[in-house]
């Protein structure tokens, strides 16, 4: 099994740094940006994510998550962090990808990784209105309250659809098929 | 599912989708300290999923940004992963280890001056850190990491000075409106569309407090539509920010990109700034042209 980069990374291979930002670099400048944060800020923390990239790299276990996951997980954690601190509104311009879009693009970059399948397949079986709120959420940065106010759904319903959603999509997770596990990358 | 099991659940979704205040990450904590808490890792390993489960397209990194992050690693891989070269925090300031998965609870938000120090300077600075800890390493064979010192970090008029030297850049003078907030304002605003970067400069802004309003900034973009200028930032005019002369530099923050910008509003908003603004307490204006 080849060896994973970020274990490379951990091991103070200088060749890991370059693959690392390679094959991740797109991803978390990405999900940094759909977050809503203005360039600079993007910047900004893109490169705190790779500091913090450096230094959990041996922390990470295959067995637990793809490294593809893994990262955003690491991504995410600041991202939630500098939103919050900033209390920033994301931007109007809005825009939820269509599920077809999400389930059956075979071409997307992210196909081959197993939890990007599997919540795939649980973002299918949610209602549209549940979707839309895990989605505005997790996808856009979006506060509980910033999609009560945009959405018009109470508060407490969009706890509910967020909770409801996660939790789907975790149980998805954790009774992955045999199939599809044994094609994880990581 | 008990009632205490519901509410840890519902918590650690908010978690790891919005962050934790204060009071609910103590509620949280406690809740765990009595109950336990199962698959708290499998909860945010689902909010990561459902994430990235939805891009369709990846943009590439910025070439300059893929510059500085390759400099950054090779300096911790050089620094075997304890070097002091990637430490260019400022005093007092401590960046050990992985974030928290909870959100920073103090809630408390960087100043300007925090956040722009580490803009476009960062790899001038991080470049010259990791030659020097590079020459250090030459010069002291055998010699674990290097620690460096804090560099300084630009200002804000400093960098301002450097922005006035794009060759696109305009500097518009704001124009004050009847609004009780905008008597004896002047400044000026400093906008580079190619590098996409902006700086405000204020005299007689009246200081805010940010628990009752807030300014924000917004751009009108030729190319879009009028109704929906962009964000350029929600900021505050405080107190001790302010130069001897009254006068505040604050950095514009576009949340989309600014293609033709034909006019700069700032107007007043309730703490965190709008989506859409109501646009009845605008403050100042510069339009280009």
């Amino acid at each position: 099994m080849e060896e994973s980069i970020l274990k490379r990374v951990a091991q103070g291979d200088a060749t890991a740094v370059q693959d690392c930002i390679d094959a991740y670099g797109g991803l978390i400048w990405s999900m940094a940006r759909k977050k809503g944060l203005a360039q600079q800020d993007a910047e900004d923390i893109v490169q705190e994510i790779f500091i913090d990239l450096w230094k959990s790299a041996e922390r990470f276990d295959p067995s637990k998550a793809s490294e593809t996951a893994f990262i955003a997980m690491i991504t995410r954690r600041r991202l939630i962090d500098r939103l919050r601190r900033e209390q920033r509104r994301p931007s109007t311009q809005v825009m939820i990808p269509e599920l077809h879009d999400v389930a059956d693009n075979e071409h997307r970059q992210l196909e081959a990784v197993v939890e990007v399948s599997l919540a795939s397949k649980a973002l299918a079986e949610l209602k549209p209105k549940e979707r839309r709120v895990l989605l505005l959420s997790t996808y856009h940065g979006m506060s509980h309250g910033q999609i009560a106010e945009h959405t018009g759904i109470p508060l407490g319903t969009v706890k509910t659809y967020i909770r409801r959603g996660l939790q789907r999509v975790k149980e998805r997770l954790e009774t992955p098929p045999n199939a599809t596990l044994s094609g994880a990358e990581a | 599912m008990s009632s205490a099991a519901e509410r840890i659940m519902d918590l650690q979704a908010e978690r790891f989708t919005s962050g934790l205040g204060i009071a609910a990450r103590a509620e949280l904590d406690a809740l765990i300290a009595e109950h336990g808490s199962r698959g708290s890792e499998a909860l945010e390993l689902a909010a990561a999923a459902t994430d990235i489960a939805c891009f369709d397209e990846i943009e590439p990194l910025p070439a300059s940004l893929r510059a500085q992050i390759e400099t950054q690693g090779s300096a911790w891989i050089r620094g075997n992963g304890t070097a002091g070269v990637l430490e260019f925090r400022r005093a007092g300031e401590d960046r050990s280890g992985l974030p928290s998965p909870i959100a920073n609870d103090a809630g408390q938000p960087e100043t300007s001056q925090s956040q722009e120090a580490r803009g476009p300077w960062l790899p001038w600075l991080l470049a010259a850190a990791a030659l020097v800890a590079a020459v250090l390493g030459w010069a002291r064979p055998g010699v674990g990491p290097v620690d460096v010192e804090p560099v300084r970090l630009a200002s804000l008029d400093e960098k301002r000075d450097l922005l006035l030297a794009a060759d696109d850049v305009v500097t518009l003078e704001w124009t004050a409106t009847d609004d009780e907030a905008a008597a004896g304002v002047r400044g000026d605003v400093v906008w580079s569309t190619a590098r996409q970067r902006g700086f405000m400069r204020f005299q007689g802004l009246p200081v805010n407090d940010p628990g009752e309003l807030q300014y924000q900034l917004w751009i009108f973009d030729a190319t879009r539509d009028d109704r929906y200028p962009i964000d350029g930032g929600v900021f505050d005019i405080r107190e001790a920010e302010l130069s001897a002369d009254g006068a505040i530099l604050v950095p514009i923050r576009a949340t989309l990109p600014v293609r033709e910008p034909a006019l700069f509003a700032v107007t007043v908003e309730p703490p965190g700034g709008v989506m859409v603004s109501s646009r009845e307490r605008i403050v100042t204006l510069a339009q280009v042209g």
